[in-house]
């Protein structure tokens, strides 16, 4: 089955999932582990850009993203931060099939962890989807 | 005279014009004039924290301003900037059709930029709401978001006279402005 990105209903029009469906797409089409990476992924995640009010939901269903407007089902993983530590995460290197932090902006996430800034529930439960979502989402 | 936009001709008239309005314009100059303009560009060359966030950074970047009649923003304006690997080549008012040929264009109305370049609105933020829009490949950008950031706040770093906040006397000086650089440059 093909890699598929699609929008349930209104959810183009939501500036932030029309960005992120930009970079998982780019990031399919450039092969490699990301591709395996969005495969394996079966997981809601909610992703929260606090400040700016926006909020969406990736469905992944092996091989096919959902991209929501808002909460419209209960996620496994769900990230709260603002616009610009979320584009951070994106920005996280993957290294030996996990993400670095070890570098500035690796560093830049744990710091904002730890004190709260960035807020992600499933953390514990969910590691390796998690893992798996930073590759799809890494432009790094 | 009407130049045409890649001339030598066009380059020395534009130069011409923006020395000409830096000699005679008082400070604050108001946004996306040619002195303003030309303001940001010695900011963004002369900035060692852009120049190392965009060391790998190649393409044009446009700032493309969406006309606002009633505030005497009778046309479009195009900035242009011309950057490679940490260096300013040049930012520069150009004709729409050279704007659109920018490797990423970010376009939004007239006070949303006011709002970014002042520091109300995170320039991050106003994409993911839709305020600010890019045309471009979004990642290439996304990966020079430290450098991006940067050439916003540099702009916020001008004293500016902001276009939605100009008294009837200028909003005319800059119907004036803007014609006389529409039927001259194009711009």
């Amino acid at each position: 089955m093909p890699d598929k990105i699609s929008f349930a209903e209104g959810a183009e029009e939501t500036a932030l999932a029309a960005m992120l469906a930009e970079i998982i797409e780019s990031n399919l089409e450039n092969g490699g582990s990301r591709v395996k990476a969005f495969r394996n992924l079966r997981s809601a995640v909610h992703i929260n850009a606090a400040d700016a009010g926006v909020e969406i939901t990736l469905e992944f269903k092996k091989g096919h993203l959902t991209v929501h407007a808002g909460k419209p089902l209960p996620p496994a993983i769900s990230i709260e931060a603002e616009s610009a530590t979320l584009l951070e995460l994106t920005n996280l290197k993957i290294k030996g099939g996990l993400p670095f932090f070890f570098d500035e902006t690796g560093r830049g996430v744990v710091k904002k962890l730890l004190r709260g800034e960035l807020k992600i529930k499933g953390l514990l439960r969910h590691p390796l989807e998690l893992v798996r979502l930073t590759k799809v989402l890494s432009v790094a | 005279m009407a130049y045409t936009y890649g001339t030598d001709e066009w380059e020395q008239a534009y130069r011409e014009l923006v020395e000409r309005r830096l000699a005679e314009t008082e400070k604050p100059y108001i946004l996306g004039t040619p002195e303003w303009v030309d303001t940001y560009e010695k900011l963004v060359q002369e900035d060692a924290p852009y120049k190392e966030a965009a060391k790998s950074w190649e393409g044009s970047v446009v700032i493309h301003i969406l006309a606002r009649p009633e505030y005497g923003l009778e046309r479009d304006i195009y900035m242009f900037m011309d950057l490679w690997h940490g260096d300013c080549r040049f930012i520069r008012l150009v004709p729409p059709e050279a704007g659109e040929k920018g490797d990423f264009i970010l376009t939004g109305e007239l006070e949303r930029w006011e709002a970014v370049m002042s520091g109300e609105l995170d320039v991050v933020k106003a994409m993911m709401q839709g305020k600010i829009k890019l045309k471009g490949h979004l990642p290439t950008i996304v990966r020079a978001v430290k450098a991006a950031t940067r050439l916003v706040e540099l702009a916020g770093q001008i004293g500016t006279r902001y276009i939605s906040q100009l008294s009837e006397a200028e909003i005319e000086s800059l119907k004036n402005l803007l014609a006389t650089s529409g039927a001259q440059f194009g711009i």
